[in-house]
């Protein structure tokens, strides 16, 4: 399989105070052409930021982002502000959380889709006005003469996000990063713009990284999954792997916590704890050990490294050996 | 959309009603009338004031008179005559003074908005350099000068001492009326006050549009336009700038207002004959038909202008248009 997408110890560091706190801490990871590559987990576990520092969009006031991000071999990272702007949107689209604040208030739909367009192709203004109301039919939007010139407030939520995703699609990029696209949404709209999401992964070839905390997303969605805590990726495994046979203490407790996997009438399993904040968060050994204090010490790694544990599957520390869930 | 503009107006009728009377008896509360302004301590005969007081109506009962005078306003729209500057209609008085005042306002919005923009738009693009912070750091000097401070250390250093600019009145009496050099002469006898009023004011318009385009330039929307490929100079014209200059266009119509009620310390200090010297002299002369019809007068125009400030919004923001 041909790599799309390889992350060599990639890690983005926000300034806090003065001083710099790694949110993302060295991961690796790559993503095959044409699949959907999902990054779990809690808020603060630095997904999001993965997926902003491959488009760089953050503040370089406050950030530092070291490491390598190979786009089809290219590093992205030592890239100026101008060749960037050439693979935002062309080679990589994005599709964002909210999708109430994510489109310009004052500017119509049509003209936010046409941008794109403008930077990235050479077509004419009547080309790129055919080309915008064809995106908004692809992504389903059924009066797309009168979307065209509507504006962002005229539209509901799940139309604001179709807007959303036709503004990625625009110029066919090659990687969409979706960043939690169906967060914001009603549970009804959410499945549809999910279809719609993978309906066009077909239709355009492009590989996915899906961005979420919600495990029933994954679940319906992905080829291979990365679970992310506190920077790091602590398990990654193909899907199905991961929901059969999943190894690492965080990932079980996560699936455990699901509520689909809870009988009526039991109380929900909670993970003890919250992700530490950035600048209290300890670098050393597991970091996932305070919120199982009932394993002990010597079950987890001085310096946790990954262990091969199945096909494509790899866990981080060799405190998934004994780990049991507290009532096990 | 136009509903809203009649409704608001004619909300203002009994708002205006109220302001007149709370004016009237209000400035009946204050000591002495006019005729003890303008005689005061001369040896004039008890029995001539009394029977000037007797003419001008002023013993009339309270009530009589203010009946008397919002009759004048709504009937002819006349304001009374002036009781100290040679019995003029208080419309003339104020007609005169307006022309100058609003020459004085132009010049100083000018100087307002040819500083506030492009200072606002460097201190936000380039926030925490050495820059901003010196901007920053004339906004807050800005807010803590008295104007009063300012504009006498300008008249001081500018006009007396270096004899850049004129330091009194509108215009050079001796030029012959509309020739080219009148026409100099007044913008002359314009620069430092409106200079002075326009490094002042412009603090806050800075200040707001600093934040908003901070704020802006961290909004979903501007992620979204980045995402895009979209080159940061048309990030800012496009995307920034207008959503930040909302709240100044809402701060248009009250600007608009301003043109035409003078500035009271500005026009004091540099001996400028405008609307605000005019209002400072008639409260001190107990001129009431004058300072009267100006409260009256500033009262409507401010409701004007938010008026003005609203409607400008709708035509900027779409999502305030009313169908």
């Amino acid at each position: 399989m041909e790599k799309l997408l390889e992350l060599k110890n990639l890690t983005t560091s926000f300034r806090i105070q003065g001083e710099f706190h790694a949110a993302v801490d060295g991961i690796n990871l790559h993503i095959n052409k044409d699949e959907i590559f999902a990054i779990v987990g809690e808020s603060g576990s630095g997904k999001s930021a993965t997926a902003v520092s491959i488009m760089k969009l953050h503040n370089p006031l406050f950030t530092r982002v070291s490491g390598e991000v190979l786009f089809n071999g290219r590093d992205l990272l030592p890239l100026k502000e101008a060749e960037m702007n050439k693979v935002r949107g062309r080679e990589i689209g994005m599709i964002f959380q909210d999708p109430l604040n994510s489109l310009n208030p004052l500017m119509k739909i049509g003209a936010q889709i046409e941008e794109s367009l403008i930077h990235h192709t050479d077509f004419t203004s009547a080309e790129r006005k055919e080309r915008a109301i064809e995106l908004l039919n692809q992504v389903g939007i059924k009066d797309p003469e009168r979307t065209y010139n509507s504006y962002p407030h005229e539209l509901s939520g799940g139309m604001r996000q179709r807007v959303i995703i036709a503004i990625a699609i625009a110029v066919k990029p090659k990687l969409l990063i979706a960043d939690e696209p169906t967060t914001a949404l009603d549970v009804t709209i959410q499945a549809q713009i999910l279809d719609l999401i993978r309906d066009l992964q077909k239709e355009i070839g492009s590989s996915i990284i899906m961005i979420t905390h919600d495990l029933g997303v994954v679940a319906e969605m992905a080829d291979r999954v990365a679970v992310m805590y506190a920077g790091q990726i602590v398990e990654i495994a193909p899907i199905q792997e991961l929901f059969q046979n999943p190894k690492h203490p965080y990932t079980r407790s996560l699936l455990a916590a699901m509520p689909s996997n809870i009988v009526e009438g039991e109380k929900l399993n909670a993970i003890e704890g919250i992700v530490p904040p950035l600048q209290n968060m300890i670098r050393q050994g597991c970091r996932f050990a305070p919120r199982i204090p009932w394993i002990d010490a010597s079950e987890h790694e001085e310096n946790p490294q990954y262990h091969q544990v199945g096909e494509n599957h790899y866990v981080l520390c060799s405190c998934h050996k004994t780990f049991r869930l507290k009532g096990e | 959309m136009w509903k809203t503009v009649v409704r608001r107006l004619l909300i203002l009728i009994p708002q205006l009603l109220f302001i007149s009377a709370a004016v009237f008896f209000m400035s009946q509360a204050m000591p002495g009338d006019a005729l003890t302004g303008v005689f005061g301590e001369m040896d004039v005969d008890a029995q001539i004031i009394e029977e000037l007081r007797e003419e001008f109506g002023l013993n009339d009962p309270l009530l009589q008179q203010y009946g008397r005078w919002v009759w004048g306003i709504v009937t002819e729209f006349d304001f009374g005559r002036t009781l100290t500057q040679g019995r003029r209609p208080v419309t003339d008085l104020i007609g005169e003074r307006m022309a100058n005042s609003v020459r004085l306002a132009i010049l100083t919005l000018i100087f307002q908005y040819a500083l506030a923009i492009p200072l606002g738009v460097i201190a936000a693009r380039r926030r925490g350099t050495v820059i901003d912070k010196a901007i920053v750091l004339y906004t807050f000097a800005a807010m803590a000068m008295p104007t009063i401070v300012l504009a006498l250390l300008m008249l001081f250093t500018f006009g007396f001492n270096l004899s850049w600019f004129p330091i009194r009145g509108s215009v050079d009496v001796l030029l012959e009326t509309g020739s080219f050099a009148y026409f100099i002469s007044r913008i002359h006898h314009l620069i430092l006050p409106s200079i002075t009023a326009a490094l002042l004011g412009t603090v806050f318009i800075i200040n707001i549009l600093r934040s908003e385009i901070i704020d802006a330039q961290n909004s979903d929307y501007v992620t979204t336009a980045r995402s895009k490929g979209v080159p940061a100079g048309r990030i800012y014209s496009k995307h920034i700038l207008r959503n930040s200059a909302l709240p100044i266009v809402s701060m248009l119509g009250f600007a608009v207002a301003g043109l035409f009620t003078g500035s009271i310390f500005i026009e004091t200090i540099f001996s400028y004959p405008g609307i605000g010297q005019l209002f400072v002299t008639s409260i001190t002369t107990r001129d009431f038909p004058v300072s009267n019809a100006l409260v009256l007068m500033t009262a409507f125009l401010i409701a004007m202008g938010a008026l003005i400030g609203d409607v400008l919004l709708t035509v900027v923001d779409p999502r305030i248009r009313v169908r």
